[in-house]
């Protein structure tokens, strides 16, 4: 560190926080740990206790300022004093003086040590210098869909360029090929024309937008913001881009494998070819080129079927509903039966399955089909079980039609199933051998769609989950994808209707564009959006393990030939797996490393066996449990004051020598608070919480080797609606460790 | 369960149960909220889920051949927790109105008693008979007849003789009409609900007319709590009327005829037990009748009536109306409205009786049949409660 800290210490005393603890012998402490000056204040965030701590700086020089208050999750503008003094919040109020007994001994031990740790993070934190960079703020749009066409008019419309990639030879995807669409606008009646000729016409007009058609993307190398685009087919230009919009699209469901609900039989089609009839030359059997007087539809055809589509593609109900009124309105000889599980029109489209249901010629009803067969050689007949009848019903019709669902254009066949076995196979890297299993990390982009053709180490292609979508399926970050700066729009992303794969495309496009102001900033997309730390990499002592370069979830990281791990800054997240991952450690943060968080929890005093105080440590990961926490606190339960809080980024960045170095400073015990894992994970960073929960398989084992119990080291999954159970988790915890008994390795 | 059907859309039959009152029959989208509130629902029987999937698919025969449509009391359950506004209460009653034309015969009856332009000529019928009546009887001298005051002498202008002759002749061939429907209705009973074996023919029939004098299905109504004392005052009333027809006749004319001394002399005059019965039976049915219009015409009313459900209300409280007039007119003894009266009353009495089969009155034997067959072949819809 170029320049020696000078640390300010300031307790405010507001918020209850003044009748809890004794602040005059926090100030003390504060002093005999190392602040230079140390104050308190009954409203620190108010102007006047800002402007207190102003005037030290400036008199004083500060360097590091230290306010023991409220949560670091508020009055963050407040007790921001620009870029040459780096603040630390130690949170006596929602850790301690909210949620302990007032004026306790123990009260006031946490109190102390919440602040002591501050202190010592706040001599170890250096400056971060952002990575402002000159980038390139194009918006790559990824198919000519509506999708597409809508990112790429909202991405121009917020001033950034796009360049819009159409395989085919023509805008417009599937929408062209749509006869009608169901209504987008009060009363939801009739039937209306899809606007997608209106949007190629304004995305052809549009001077910010270049359109390739008939061309695929060869390569994307490089990184967000300085992207190398090169593309295949009609035009081989190569351009720069700055962010990703994948607006691919869709495919039917492939109807030869619904056989057992008749494909294959005379005039049994799709609702995909029912449309491209309608739209050439009209409703005629393929039989005997007459228009049926009788049609059925068959819902769910491959949808909400564990056998083929286990989800519901969202349209079908809606797409039969139109069929069966523009069918009933240009043959009114022609009855209509739709055959349905549920029959699904949400929200104003309640209005439009109102309108066709009321047609006397619309005959609808709910059952499971059992059985199609051909019947007199052109006809189909279908029965269908758990009826509303109490009995098997047939219908018999001149024709039917399966109402198929849709698959993104991101999956591909097998791929999915290959990567469960792969996850279950999963061996060991030999580089790993020291114990620490390889979690899986993702699918395989090696075996992806070959969309995108990412120069990626981890794969070409955006990683999917389970059902082929590149969503990566966090509820709080729709459009998110695996890779940073690569946002999913449209029915790539979930089945969706046009006018939602309009609104998505709004949605994902302003997320590109918001990528490229952020990283042009140097600053990190969400979840830690703003942060402007970025992982150094002390290559000198790096061994060549590959496992952050595995481990990281969003590919951030290449390699060399010899397996040295290549930076990539603008793909990066800043939530610390690599440096959890790390058996080096040679990754860290200027605000957030191994050492940083081994002198904070070295910075305690572990009370004596005979105390009877046990001391254990809580990792909490800053995305839900450390909010929860907060939420508990305002609602005034009660934490066991024996425990001490360390917030982490993820519990995927939590290196396994925090533990050790726990244990062998004393703790009783260590837990680990974070999102849940696996297939409804709600890890914020999509990997982190499963690592975590792998790598505590290797310190099971460490803790073996110690002879110490397995219960001293938990890890505990909380989502945010949970914030209610954390009291009980940690007063369990401490049970746990009550039972077990004081650490053996206390005071060596 | 091993029963299939097969599903054949008749549109034609669609048409004709919406024009029948069951326009809103296309509106369900078959939740189940009816059977959910229904006391005639139960685990195998969804009722009237079941019955409007029948009628949204138009199929005719399974529904005309379904007894449970007869269960139904309309009592507006369903029709009032319907989320669709689908009106089950009122497609049953249309599905009911359509028996009645279905089953009529001569065909043509059915049809014109369910279409209110032909209530004019149906009621020309029976005032050109009755008026035939009255001339044929009184031999050139009317003058008693528009007298304002004297004597009101009722069996003079339409001798009793005479309206038992159309009284029996009519009803053996309205019967017998009657019974060509209702052999129909039990053959689409027996086709299209079959059953398991049952208590049998007698048991059953015991059990259903019980079940239909004590009307204890209507007070299973929830919403329409008022049509239990309506339809009670109503039956007894006009089934106590009948009877008070019937002694009459017994009296004054059988007994007349055997030289019994038992033999009453007409009018029977209170306070005759007979007399007693005949007011208080006009008292129940105007009573009822009233509860029952106030109703169905009140703002709050949970259904819609139909065509056939005012036809056939109306005509039978004013048959008690004009017939309790005709008596105060009697004792008031204002001839030339007690005649007039009368006239309308036995007109009004022979258009219920001559087309009971076809009007809503064929109610009565429909659902005592569709009873006695649901219950002789155990199907019949237990109540919840």
């Amino acid at each position: 560190m170029a320049v020696e800290t000078k640390i300010g210490g300031y307790i405010c005393s507001g918020c209850d926080i003044g009748s809890a603890v004794d602040v005059e012998a926090l100030l003390k402490m504060a002093k005999s740990e190392g602040c230079a000056i140390c104050k308190s204040h009954e409203a620190l965030c108010s102007a006047e206790g800002v402007q207190m701590i102003k005037a030290d700086i400036a008199a004083e020089e500060l360097n590091r300022v230290v306010v023991a208050g409220c949560s670091r999750r508020i009055k963050m503008e407040e007790f921001s004093f620009g870029d040459k003094v780096i603040t630390g919040r130690a949170n006596i109020r929602e850790h301690v003086a909210w949620v302990m007994e007032p004026n306790d001994e123990d009260t006031q031990m946490a109190a102390e040590d919440y602040v002591t740790m501050e202190i010592h993070r706040m001599k170890n934190t250096d400056y971060i210098e952002p990575l402002v960079q000159d980038i390139d703020k194009t918006v790559l749009v990824v198919g000519g869909g509506v999708s597409g066409l809508r990112s790429a008019l909202a991405a121009a419309g917020a001033g950034n360029d796009a360049v819009l990639v159409e395989k085919e030879n023509l805008l417009g995807g599937w929408a062209t090929k749509w006869k009608k669409v169901f209504p987008k606008a009060a009363p939801y009646k009739d039937l209306a024309d899809s606007n997608v000729g209106d949007l190629i016409k304004k995305v052809e007009a549009n001077d910010k937008i270049k359109v390739y058609t008939g061309s695929t993307i060869k390569k994307i190398h490089g990184e967000p913001g300085k992207f190398d685009v090169t593309l295949k087919g009609s035009s081989t230009d190569t351009f720069k881009a700055g962010s990703v919009v994948l607006a691919a699209g869709w495919k039917p469901y492939d109807a030869n494998k619904l056989d057992h609900l008749g494909y294959g039989k005379n005039n049994v089609l799709t609702n995909v070819q029912m449309e491209e009839m309608l739209n050439s030359g009209g409703l005629k059997r393929a039989s005997d080129g007459a228009a049926p007087k009788s049609v059925a539809f068959i819902q769910c055809a491959g949808s909400r079927d564990q056998e083929h589509l286990p989800y519901c593609s969202a349209v079908c109900c809606r797409v039969s509903l139109k069929q069966a009124k523009f069918i009933r309105d240009a043959y009114p000889d022609t009855q209509v039966y739709i055959l349905y599980k549920d029959l699904r029109s949400p929200g104003q489209y309640e209005l439009f399955y109102k309108n066709v249901q009321e047609d006397e010629g619309v005959f609808l009803t709910k059952g499971e089909v059992i059985r199609v067969d051909q019947l007199d050689g052109d006809r189909v007949e279908i029965e269908l079980e758990d009826t509303l009848f109490g009995e098997n019903i047939i219908v018999q019709t001149d024709m039917l039609v399966l109402a198929a669902g849709m698959v993104p254009n991101t999956h591909v066949e097998g791929v999915a199933e290959i990567m469960g076995d792969e996850a279950e196979t999963a061996e060991k890297p030999a580089e790993a051998a020291d114990g620490e299993e390889e979690a899986d990390t993702g699918a395989s982009a090696e075996l992806g769609a070959k969309i995108l053709n990412l120069s990626y180490r981890k794969g070409t292609d955006l990683p999917t989950l389970k059902y082929g979508f590149p969503d990566s399926h966090y509820i709080c970050f729709p459009y998110e994808t695996q890779r940073t700066a690569i946002f999913a729009a449209g029915c790539v992303r979930a089945p969706m209707d046009l006018a939602s794969a309009e609104n998505d495309a709004y949605g994902a496009a302003l997320k590109a564009v918001q990528a490229t102001e952020l990283i042009g900033a140097g600053k990190a997309v969400h979840p830690r959006a703003g942060d402007t730390s970025n992982p150094d990499f002390f290559l000198q002592r790096c061994t060549q393990c590959k496992r952050c370069t595995e481990e990281c979830p969003f590919g951030t990281l290449d390699e060399d030939e010899k397996g040295t791990p290549e930076t990539h800054p603008n793909r990066c997240r800043r939530c610390g797996i690599c440096m959890g991952a790390c058996p080096e450690r040679i990754v860290s943060f200027k605000d957030y490393s191994v050492h940083i968080i081994g002198e904070m929890l070295k910075s305690l005093e572990i009370p004596e066996e005979e105390d009877e105080k046990p001391r254990v440590l809580a990792f909490m990961c800053e995305n839900d449990a450390l909010p929860s926490l907060d939420i508990a606190a305002a609602h005034r339960m009660k934490i066991n004051p024996f425990v001490r809080i360390i917030p982490v980024r993820c519990l995927g960045s939590m290196n396994v020598v925090w533990i050790a170095d726990a244990l062998s400073n004393g703790y009783d015990g260590v837990i680990l608070i974070g999102c849940k894992h696996g297939d409804d994970y709600q890890c914020h960073f999509i990997k982190g919480s499963e690592l975590a929960n792998t790598r505590m398989e290797n310190v099971r084992e460490k803790l073996k080797q110690l002879v110490l119990e397995e219960e001293r080291v938990q890890i505990h999954e909380l989502s945010l609606s949970e914030w209610a159970k954390i009291p009980q988790v940690l007063d369990d915890f401490i049970d746990d460790i009550d039972t077990v008994g004081p650490n053996p390795y206390k005071g060596f | 369960m091993s029963t299939t059907t097969v599903m054949k859309p008749d549109l034609e039959f669609i048409r004709d149960l919406k024009k029948a009152g069951g326009d809103t029959l296309k509106k369900c989208y078959q939740c189940a909220t009816c059977s959910v509130v229904c006391n005639l629902s139960s685990k195998d029987h969804p009722f009237p889920r079941k019955q409007m999937v029948m009628s949204q698919w138009g199929m005719k025969d399974q529904l005309l051949g379904d007894p449970s449509i007869w269960m139904c009391h309309q009592c507006m359950d369903c029709t009032k927790n319907c989320p669709r506004d689908a009106k089950p209460g009122e497609v049953l009653g249309a599905v009911r109105a359509y028996a009645f034309q279905h089953f009529a015969f001569p065909a043509f009856m059915g049809k014109a008693l369910a279409n209110r332009n032909s209530l004019p000529v149906l009621l020309l019928i029976p005032a050109m008979v009755l008026l035939g009546v009255l001339l044929g009887g009184s031999s050139g001298d009317w003058g008693y007849l528009f007298q304002f005051t004297g004597e009101v002498e009722l069996a003079r202008a339409f001798p009793h003789g005479a309206l038992e002759m159309l009284f029996i002749g009519g009803n053996l061939l309205i019967f017998a009409f009657a019974a060509v429907g209702l052999m129909r209705f039990w053959k689409g009973l027996k086709a299209f609900t079959p059953g398991k074996s049952g208590p049998g023919f007698i048991p059953a029939f015991i059990a259903a007319i019980t079940e239909l004098l004590t009307h204890k299905k209507f007070n299973d109504c929830e919403e329409t709590k008022h049509r239990y004392l309506g339809h009670t005052l109503m039956f007894w009333g006009f089934i106590g009327a009948m009877a008070t027809a019937g002694f009459a006749v017994f009296f004054t004319i059988i007994l007349e005829s055997m030289g019994s001394p038992f033999y009453l002399h007409s009018p029977i005059d209170l306070p005759n037990p007979i007399k007693i019965l005949g007011v208080v039976s006009g008292i129940a049915m105007i009573w009822g009748g009233w509860i029952l219009i106030q109703k169905r015409k009140s703002e709050d009313a949970p259904g819609v009536s139909s065509y056939s459900d005012w036809q056939f209300l109306y005509m039978i409280w004013f048959v008690g109306l004009t017939g309790m007039l005709t008596y105060i007119l009697r004792l008031a003894g204002i001839p030339i409205v007690g005649y007039a009266v009368y006239y309308v009353h036995l007109v009004l009495v022979f258009f219920l009786l001559w087309y009971a089969p076809y009007s809503k009155f064929g109610h009565m034997f429909y659902r005592t049949l569709a009873l006695i067959y649901a219950k002789s072949v155990a199907i019949d819809n237990p109540r919840k409660k």
